[in-house]
């Protein structure tokens, strides 16, 4: 009897995870591609959801994938098939690639009220949050933090960092654009030096953190933004942003709408929605970056004593798509040997 | 006398239904794989194929050599470790410690990576120890120190369970034989359980040997950095940034080419066809000498295998666990992995069970060459990367329309192909023991089809069955395979919960969900140990 009532039980989940695949075309419903920490439950994407739904009568549906690079591979997938009007999640570095599918379409937006550094500005993403990359240290083992890229190569190699994979993650591409921007030619000689301080080489950025935050490594590539996650979720001042005085390397956070979504009211209505003060007050604590728009209320105090970068690099997007596989190429030989 | 495959249809019908089931299961097999591969293939024929495969010899070297190392030394710890756990049959935490033993591989790697560098790493408590006492040495695992502590930490449990899975299956009467001869433990050794691990080493360390090619997360974050590059790594890139599934299947074609020239150099396993009951009661009494030499070897082991998964187990003690499993993304999750472990460890088992039984057909009517390849092709399974297929397959669903409304079926048919190649390795000695066995009985008594099945073979084939299932379940459940590709915020499994986690900042959470995976993991293979006892008790 028991385990007739658990294999029904095991039969309705396996049936709910089907049936909850078969989607069902509605007008009233805008569907929105993202990365998974958006709508986890503690990322933006619930309080999101619920503020728009809220003035539309409408339902937001969001649809995750593991991380931006993701995102666009699987829209590349599914081509003009895709169910989404809404893709939320690419960085600069990808919006080159996104706009050759051919399967985005122009917001026709006046964003000149968003304040990104560097005055982002294109024609079909639009940007909803950036922070810049930074090299996070333990205070509690690193007392004399390196204040330049020159200092963190020149450091004794006793102090280690832990970084991610160019070939496999943002913040690993982003930090090779980053030593490009500072080093230019002699990118490769920077590596080579910086090569005895790198504990390891991660896929992506939650393992290099959690190698981070176990006290493996002193260091690690992440966002000026990640010491304030640490103040205010867990009160603690312990991990911390170093400034560099060359400048900080600058992601960008930005959504478009689909050639889909074109035919969809509701997707203008969430572009607008999106750099509006409802939607941009959920982002710094939710998300841990900086809002590109106006919030209504100023930001946690917390987030005026993160690194204010000196100066902020961003290549263009197309630059980007076209040295990307040269530079990580010279980043794996420097780095390799 | 060899029979061709003709005569034994026409002249034995039963090994002639083995023969067509199991060849109609490796076919649809075959099927699912080439179509994953032929669509993404075809898909690069009209894009054209990625440049850059530069750099693909070195890595290509170090794929096979860290394997190699990684299964060499998996079997040199894992062999004297099983004879122990065979001459000591009774101790108080065996059933425990086997359990924990299935652990590891149903874990995902950067939980198993965070519980290992808490011991050996920079920071970690032999680092600690050392420091403690005066010596300024720091250990440096990043490097292929670390990549073969990981591999051997997952493998070197496995192969001591599927070795034992082999003992058990030596036939009462050997044992009495042997207790009547007074053989001394070499004496044993040499002459019945050597013979039981020539069969089952190869076909265990082919699956040791692709497991650690086809690693990856452990590669990159224990290897210390790019010169530590295998394959895997380029097909992944490949399956990433550079979005070039072509690419990606054509280094899968080398990878497999690669692995299988070291399948076939893999000494054959010499099938032996024992017939007879066979018990897990033993005819003799281990000596002093045996039984402190085997005391050192389980404890060695022990002590390797349960410190990290301590290690882990306390990152996550810690954490608000009423708020975690309170959530309903939590019990989201759970059933999800649930159901999904249920789906394919079904299939994986019943799909192993087939291809076992054509093995023995075809090894019992004198073709051990062809059951050898045919396990073989089964192991080539592991060789190929999940994301693959089920990219794979997507480019196929597309032309439906609505390629993710089967996303469920991808990600439970992927992780029962993957799981397939374990269940067959748990299940084929006894399988072969028992047809052997009662295949005359059965047909003097007229038994056929689904009556000899219920009758004949489930009641002796239930526990390996079982067994295969469970362990097929653990893995099944521990991996993130296709999940993420096919992800959605509706498919959420343990898993990617634990990821999610992770990548926003909840170490802590992440901790907690990894101890009850673990738990969840042991609590259900002790499960499958029990039900075995139970049946020879």
């Amino acid at each position: 009897m028991r385990s007739n009532i658990r294999r029904s039980k095991l039969l309705l989940s396996v049936t709910a995870l089907f049936s909850a695949f078969a989607s069902f075309a509605n007008a009233e419903t805008l569907t929105v591609y993202t990365y998974e920490s958006f709508t986890s439950e503690w990322g933006p994407g619930p309080k999101v959801k619920a503020a728009f739904e809220r003035d539309c009568a409408c339902t937001l549906e969001f649809v995750g994938v593991t991380d931006g690079v993701a995102l666009l591979n699987r829209l590349k997938l599914e081509q003009a098939d895709t169910k989404a009007d809404i893709v939320l999640g690419l960085d600069t570095n990808l919006t080159e690639d996104a706009k050759a599918t051919g399967l985005f379409a122009p917001h026709g937006m006046d964003l000149s009220g968003l304040a990104v550094p560097g005055g982002f500005m294109d024609d079909i993403f639009v940007p909803y949050d950036f922070a810049h990359f930074a090299v996070v240290y333990d205070s509690d083992k690193v007392k004399n933090p390196p204040k330049s890229f020159a200092e963190l190569i020149a450091a004794n190699p006793d102090q280690k960092i832990v970084i991610e994979d160019p070939r496999t993650s943002t913040p690993g591409l982003g930090l090779v654009l980053w030593v490009k921007s500072i080093y230019g030619d002699k990118a490769a000689d920077a590596w080579t030096k910086l090569a005895p301080k790198v504990l390891t080489v991660t896929p992506g950025w939650s393992e290099a953190y959690s190698l981070f935050t176990k006290g493996e490594a002193e260091m690690v590539l992440s966002y000026t933004t990640s010491p304030a996650y640490h103040m205010i979720a867990e009160n603690s001042e312990r991990y911390q942003a170093a400034a560099f005085k060359e400048g900080h390397y600058l992601q960008i956070e930005v959504a478009a709408k689909t050639v889909k979504g074109k035919d969809n009211p509701l997707s203008d209505k969430f572009l607008a929605f999106m750099v509006s003060p409802v939607f941009q007050d959920i982002i710094p604590e939710n998300n841990w970056m900086f809002p590109a728009g106006k919030t209504s209320t100023p930001l946690n105090p917390v987030f005026d004593k993160m690194v204010k970068p000196a100066k902020t690099f961003l290549y263009s997007a197309a630059e980007v798509s076209a040295n990307r596989k040269a530079w990580i190429d010279e980043w794996q030989k420097a780095l390799g040997k | 006398m060899a029979k061709s495959l003709g005569q034994i249809i026409r002249s034995k019908r039963l090994d002639g239904t083995r023969l067509a089931v199991g060849f109609l299961v490796l076919s649809v097999i075959g099927a699912l794989v080439a179509s994953a591969i032929g669509a993404t293939l075809v898909s690069g024929l009209a894009t054209g194929f990625g440049s850059g495969f530069a750099g693909i010899f070195p890595a290509a070297f170090f794929t096979l050599e860290q394997a190699a190392l990684s299964t060499l030394l998996s079997a040199a710890f894992a062999v004297p470790v099983a004879l122990a756990l065979e001459s000591l049959p009774r101790f108080a935490g065996r059933r425990a410690l086997l359990a924990l033993f299935a652990v590891p591989l149903a874990l995902p790697a950067i939980a198993v990576v965070l519980g290992l560098v808490t011991l050996y790493g920079r920071n970690g408590l032999i680092a600690d120890g050392l420091a403690m006492a005066g010596l300024s040495l720091r250990p440096d695992i990043y490097g292929l120190t670390g990549i073969l502590i990981a591999h051997v930490f997952f493998n070197m449990p496995l192969t001591v369970r599927l070795l034992l899975k082999a003992f058990e299956e030596v036939p009462q009467e050997q044992w009495k034989l042997a207790e009547s001869l007074g053989f001394g433990a070499c004496s044993r050794i040499r002459h019945i359980l050597w013979p039981v691990m020539r069969q089952s080493l190869p076909g265990t360390g082919g699956l040791v040997f692709l497991l650690c090619a086809g690693s990856y997360t452990i590669i990159l974050v224990l290897g210390g950095g790019p010169s530590t590059t295998t394959l895997q790594v380029a097909i992944q890139q490949a399956l990433s940034f550079d979005f070039d599934p072509a690419k990606a299947s054509l280094l899968t074609l080398a990878q497999l080419a690669l692995t299988g020239l070291v399948l076939a150099v893999i000494p054959k396993g010499q099938s032996l066809f024992q017939t007879g009951g066979v018990s897990a009661r033993r005819f003799h009494q281990a000596q002093a000498g045996e039984r402190a030499l085997s005391a050192v070897a389980i404890a060695t082991a022990a002590l390797f295998v349960l410190s990290p998964l301590l290690a882990i187990a306390w990152a996550g003690v810690n954490a608000d666990h009423d708020r975690i499993i309170g959530s309903s993304l939590f019990g989201q999750a759970m059933t999800t992995s649930l159901a999904i472990a249920a789906g394919s460890a079904s299939l994986a088992t019943v799909g192993a069970y087939a291809i076992a039984a054509m093995r023995y057909a075809l090894g019992s009517n004198g073709h051990q060459d062809w059951a050898d390849a045919a396990g073989k092709l089964t192991t080539a399974l592991l060789g190929i990367p999940a994301l693959l297929l089920g990219v794979g397959w997507f480019v196929l669903l597309a032309m439906t329309g609505r390629p993710f409304a089967l996303a469920p079926l991808m990600i439970i048919l992927a992780n029962a192909l993957m799981a397939l190649p374990f269940a067959l390795q748990m299940m084929s000695t006894a399988v072969n023991r028992h047809f052997a066995t009662d295949d005359r009985l059965s047909a003097a008594l007229g038994l056929k089809g689904w009556s000899r099945f219920t009758i004949v073979d489930w009641p002796v084939l239930r526990a390996p069955l079982a067994g295969a299932f469970l362990f097929a379940a653990a893995l099944s459940f521990g991996d993130l395979g296709v999940v993420t590709l096919y992800g959605s915020d509706r498919i959420v499994t343990l898993p990617s919960l634990i990821y999610q986690n992770l990548g926003s900042y909840r170490s802590n959470d992440a901790g907690a969900l990894v101890l009850y995976l673990t738990l969840l993991t042991g609590a259900l293979t002790l499960l499958g140990t029990r039900s075995r006892s139970d049946e020879r008790a």
